[in-house]
């Protein structure tokens, strides 16, 4: 059996560069006003020229940032799982596994109830925003000094001690909740099932430098991955310099996944799911993968976005159960045939 | 100049020493058989030779040149490493994997190609090359990471000094295999790498080995040809077997029968 062949490769990375633009055109075109293609393109051009129409409103100021945001985040979290899955060299690994979620959820409920009642507003969005940043860094920062020695860094520590401060911090998150008031536990909670309805240029801009950094350093990792999925002493032997691969990535991952956690809330599921379904599409290969993982990933969260935009209108669903009802059934078909793929 | 120089070495990297006093040396395109019981610290040393494990005392030179002043990626151009186990659990194609010997070199595209094809005949992997690697058997296994390391060392061209060291290359390989991969490292070795082979059948090692290298507790016992080395002796010190030490009838190598 030929599994992934090149050609395959090349076929499914063609089609999701040319999936994307059409996703995002029609997520933009959805909502409460529904817009065709048409209307939305000539919405975004009338924006440009600075003319004023109707379309150009919808378009320029609420639903292309939201689109745009949600396309980056899936990019960042999507390409962050692959690298993860390759660097724990477990398939079943997921970006939130160095503790940056926990850590990151911690330091926005912290802000939450530092703030408090006096939170309002966009100011109130980016002081949780900081808080999640700093608190998933933190985190990161603990993991990687636990699972650090003399003799390098075990990566079956870093699990260890990522499970144990995710522990830690849900602990601690716990515990404030327990003495919040009702409108503080509300907003912790719905802070917590993700949202990307934040989106403004300000978040976008950061997004977009984070996932130009993230996304755009760990296909420069592809080589090592593929070599320390033989084995940490055999990448060595191969030349590969395996500590500092390390340390980059989870630099990059803490930072990129620790971003996205502050400018959507924890949206689980696909950074563990979308790599894996890439794999066993393309295969193990991180230099076709991780692009693969990144495409798809932005479409999945614009899917995603678009549908809790729309499907109980006006009101939204939380990003993360979307991401979830749509990844799952896909993810559990693809399981069933897994030993034609040559998983485990 | 040798290979590879190894000068007083002893390794202790979880504490307590694992190798002491290993002393050899080792000239291009030598096969040097390494044998012991459970435990001697034969796989030890083929990590401490490979710069896996820091040596505590004495000195490997590779080269003429001290192991730990190689720069990364010319250490890897000159010396590549068979481990006993291998753990890839993901579904790269075979091919995929042996290319990934070619990582270090920056040789193009295109020879990486030639020397894929060579190693795959070097090691009957041609009818696996677009097989998942997950799919295969021990010994499939086995002949594919010997590729692997094959391709990492194949062209004498890409550096000056190369060095071969395999744990147990025969492991799950029927005979034909066996002898075949042996004709391949004999190839090698005639371009002038050196190679050497942890094994734990005396007579491959015999057969193959111009120098036998005999661990026990992490100590060298004794080291040489393998007329020198093998005697009824060393079997029952070192071994803790009676040996019948007859000559090969068609090759003159020793030949060791254990009744």
């Amino acid at each position: 059996m030929i599994a992934h062949a090149p050609v395959a490769t090349r076929r499914v990375l063609w089609g999701l560069s040319l999936l994307l633009p059409v996703i995002l055109v029609v997520a933009i075109g959805s909502g409460a006003v529904t817009l065709s293609p048409g209307e939305a393109l000539g919405g975004v051009l009338a924006w440009w020229r600075g003319e004023f129409s109707q379309a150009g409103v919808i378009v320029a100021q609420i639903r292309l940032p939201r689109v745009l945001l949600a396309a980056l985040i899936g990019a960042i979290l999507a390409s962050s799982g692959a690298a993860m899955q390759g660097l724990f060299r477990n398939p079943l690994a997921d970006p939130s596994l160095i503790g940056v979620t926990a850590g990151a959820s911690l330091g926005a409920s912290i802000a939450i109830v530092a703030a408090g009642a006096g939170l309002q507003g966009l100011s109130g969005i980016t002081v949780i925003s900081l808080g999640a940043f700093a608190g998933g860094l933190l985190a990161v920062l603990l993991v990687y000094r636990l699972a650090s020695s003399t003799a390098g860094t075990s990566v079956a520590t870093m699990l260890l001690a990522g499970i144990a401060i995710s522990a830690l911090a849900g602990a601690v998150g716990n515990l404030l909740e327990f003495h919040a008031d009702s409108e503080v536990l509300r907003r912790i909670s719905l802070w917590r099932m993700g949202g990307l309805d934040g989106a403004d240029p300000t978040r976008l801009a950061f997004a977009a430098a984070v996932c130009l950094v993230v996304a755009g350093s760990l296909p420069l990792f592809a080589t090592p991955l593929n070599a320390l999925l033989l084995g940490e002493s055999e990448a060595r032997y191969l030349g590969i310099d395996v500590e500092r691969t390390k340390i980059a990535l989870v630099v990059l991952v803490a930072v990129g996944v620790g971003a996205s956690v502050a400018l959507a809330g924890t949206i689980a599921f696909v950074g563990l799911v979308v790599p894996h379904i890439m794999r066993l599409l393309i295969g193990p290969d991180h230099r076709s993968l991780i692009p693969a993982s990144a495409l798809a990933g932005a479409i999945l969260l614009v899917v995603a976005d678009t549908l809790a935009r729309v499907v109980m209108a006006p009101t939204e669903l939380p990003v993360g159960i979307v991401t979830a009802i749509i990844g799952v059934p896909f993810f559990i078909s693809l399981l069933r045939q897994r030993a034609q793929y040559g998983m485990r | 100049m040798a290979a590879l120089d190894v000068r007083g070495a002893s390794a202790a990297p979880y504490g307590p020493p694992l190798l002491a006093g290993i002393d050899f040396s080792l000239a291009p395109g030598e096969i040097l058989s390494v044998l012991g019981p459970n435990g001697a610290g034969k796989s030890t040393l083929l990590h401490a030779l490979a710069g896996g494990i820091d040596t505590a005392e004495g000195e490997i030179r590779l080269g003429g040149q001290p192991l730990a002043q190689w720069p990364r990626l010319a250490r890897a151009r000159a010396l590549a490493m068979l481990p006993q186990q291998s753990t890839l659990a993901f579904p790269f194609r075979v091919e995929e994997v042996i290319l990934l010997g070619r990582s270090p070199h920056a040789s193009g595209a295109a020879e990486d190609r030639v020397v894929l094809a060579e190693v795959m005949r070097a090691t009957d992997t041609e009818r696996l090359r677009h097989r998942l690697y997950t799919h295969l058997s021990g010994g499939e296994r086995q002949r594919v990471q010997l590729a692997r390391v094959l391709a990492q060392l194949w062209r004498a061209a890409d550096s000056d000094t190369r060095v071969l060291l395999l744990d147990e290359p025969t492991t799950g390989l029927d005979l034909e295999h066996q002898d075949l991969v042996m004709a391949s490292l004999r190839q090698l070795a005639a371009t002038g790498c050196a190679v050497v082979m942890v094994a734990h059948d005396f007579n491959l090692a015999a057969a193959m080995a111009q120098r036998v290298l005999v661990l026990r507790n992490g100590r060298q016992v004794c080291q040489g040809a393998p007329a020198e080395v093998f005697t009824g002796r060393m079997f029952e010190e070192v071994f803790r077997v009676q040996v019948h030490i007859a000559t090969h009838p068609l090759s003159g190598a020793p030949l060791v029968v254990h009744p």
